[in-house]
């Protein structure tokens, strides 16, 4: 027999790749349709307290936070030392009470994912617009996408259009087609 | 994967996703610098046209690497002794009591880690890890999601459209996206009536067409149940009705089912490739929900 000897490069061993993730220099693009033609963007963030929405100037106007982080894709890429501008769902969140423990992200174009609310809150995601210091790209999710890197990267919804939460847990659109609820890379929660 | 999209272990399969071990059982290959392996996966549970599975290799010290690949025939994962009629049964497709098989397709990057093993040295008798299928979106025959999941209530079906099940199909592939294209035509060969289904290739040359017999063959078989075109970005073959060269807006339109019709469209290629193709298939009238893509490569 053949045998893998893994030859052909370097061998991908670092202890920053969780299990089962290979190391990826490009950036990917996973897309389960086209690329929507956002025509007026605006972000909607609602608990059952209440909602706000913010126009692109709101937005801006919002302090923004430098991360510098990997990313981790199920489909097991992983990206190490990324560099992103946005603002901390934190300052989104600032001021709406919840008694909720769920959230559902909505995409323009009309994608979803579920996220437990301790996941988006207490320095752990961003609503991001700048990847490597240039404006986020429309295939990465551009003007702004959610960005939750603790967890595999299709959490973090392209093309952000708004995060409601919610009292019991849904099932977003991939979580619907068998993929994790919760999706941590470390427990290689990848399918369910 | 089949049943409703609101039950995510159903929609999934119905199993677990533990690694299986398979093993090499053929290797054939495909154009200048692709192999199609197929993969006999004791346990392996139905797959779907469209559907991808993990792979993982194992060095003798231990050292391994996971890598995912769509599959370009799912016919002989099914236990319903599905099979083609005809007397050349492909090597994909087992006997009524072997175990599931399945059918990979990969191309080879020269800089890759897992794919030059996988097109350049796995051989018969190889030991490969399975894990999958994966996949409830980019599939043909179409999931019926229930009414109240996720899917269906952000991507509402078109006014006017037949239901997915019953719309065209439209195939469109770049070089080694035609992979999960062709387990689709596959599929859509083993039944007796169904959708009319289109597959579009763009590939540089002649020489880099896969499967281009048994695509010569399925477009030839009575019926226009399904039918083939390639398009040639670099040297088009002599007899070819169209010169060399990109795909253009116009030509896309030509030969795709017209926007009308409802199809549903589904792309695989590089990203470029996806991303300038669903972009006019969208500026063409086409329903953007009903474009379904699966990209590989970055930006």
């Amino acid at each position: 027999m053949a045998g893998f000897t893994g030859f052909g490069r370097r061998r991908e061993v670092d202890p920053r790749l969780p299990p089962g993730q290979h190391l990826e220099s490009g950036f990917p693009v996973l897309s389960a349709g086209p690329t929507p033609n956002i025509k007026r963007w605006e972000l909607q963030v609602g608990t059952e307290q209440g909602q706000r929405s913010l126009s692109w100037a709101d937005f801006q106007a919002l302090p923004h936070e430098q991360v510098e982080t990997d990313i981790h894709c199920v489909t097991s890429w992983s990206k190490l030392g990324t560099h992103w501008s946005g603002v901390s769902l934190d300052t989104l969140f600032d001021g709406l009470e919840t008694d909720h423990e769920f959230a559902m992200a909505t995409s323009y174009g009309g994608y979803t994912t579920n996220l437990p609310l301790s996941e988006l809150l207490g320095g752990k995601a961003w609503v991001v617009d700048t990847y490597e210091g240039a404006p986020l790209g429309s295939e990465h999710g551009g003007p702004a996408r959610l960005f939750v890197p603790g967890l595999y990267f299709w959490k973090s919804a392209k093309w952000l259009q708004g995060i409601q939460t919610m009292a019991v847990d849904r099932r977003g659109f991939w979580e619907s087609m068998g993929y994790h609820g919760h999706g941590d890379p470390w427990r290689e929660e990848r399918y369910a | 994967m089949s049943g409703t999209g609101a039950e995510p272990g159903a929609d999934a399969g119905g199993g677990s996703f533990d690694w299986l071990p398979g093993t090499v059982v053929s290797a054939s290959p495909q154009g200048a610098r692709g192999r199609s392996l197929v993969v006999e996966v004791p346990g392996l549970r139905t797959a779907r046209a469209g559907q991808h599975v993990d792979l993982r290799l194992t060095a003798d010290d231990g050292y391994q690497a996971t890598r995912s690949y769509s599959l370009s025939d799912v016919r002989g994962t099914s236990g319903s002794g599905a099979g083609p009629a005809a007397a050349a049964v492909p090597a994909a497709v087992p006997g009524p009591d072997a175990p599931p098989r399945f059918e990979i397709t990969v191309e080879r990057l020269d800089d890759g880690e897992v794919s030059p093993y996988l097109v350049d040295h796995a051989e018969p008798g190889d030991p490969i890890e399975v894990r999958g299928p994966i996949g409830g979106w980019f599939v043909w025959p179409p999931t019926e999601f229930d009414p109240d999941s996720a899917v269906h209530a952000v991507l509402p079906e078109p006014a006017g459209a037949p239901r997915p099940t019953e719309s065209p199909v439209q195939l469109i592939g770049g070089g080694s996206g035609i992979a999960p294209l062709v387990a689709m035509v596959r599929a859509r060969g083993l039944l007796p009536a169904g959708p009319e289904m289109r597959l579009l290739c763009s590939v540089r040359t002649p020489a880099d067409r896969w499967f281009v017999d048994e695509l010569d063959d399925a477009d030839a078989r009575p019926g226009d149940a399904v039918s083939v075109r390639w398009a040639y970005t670099r040297q088009a073959p002599a007899d070819a009705v169209e010169p060399a060269g990109r795909l253009t807006r116009a030509r896309l339109d030509a030969l795709v089912v017209p926007a009308e019709q409802h199809p549903l469209v589904y792309v695989c290629g590089t990203n470029s490739f996806v991303e300038a193709i669903a972009g006019w298939l969208v500026d063409a009238g086409h329903d953007p929900t009903r474009v379904r893509t699966e990209r590989f490569g970055g930006v």
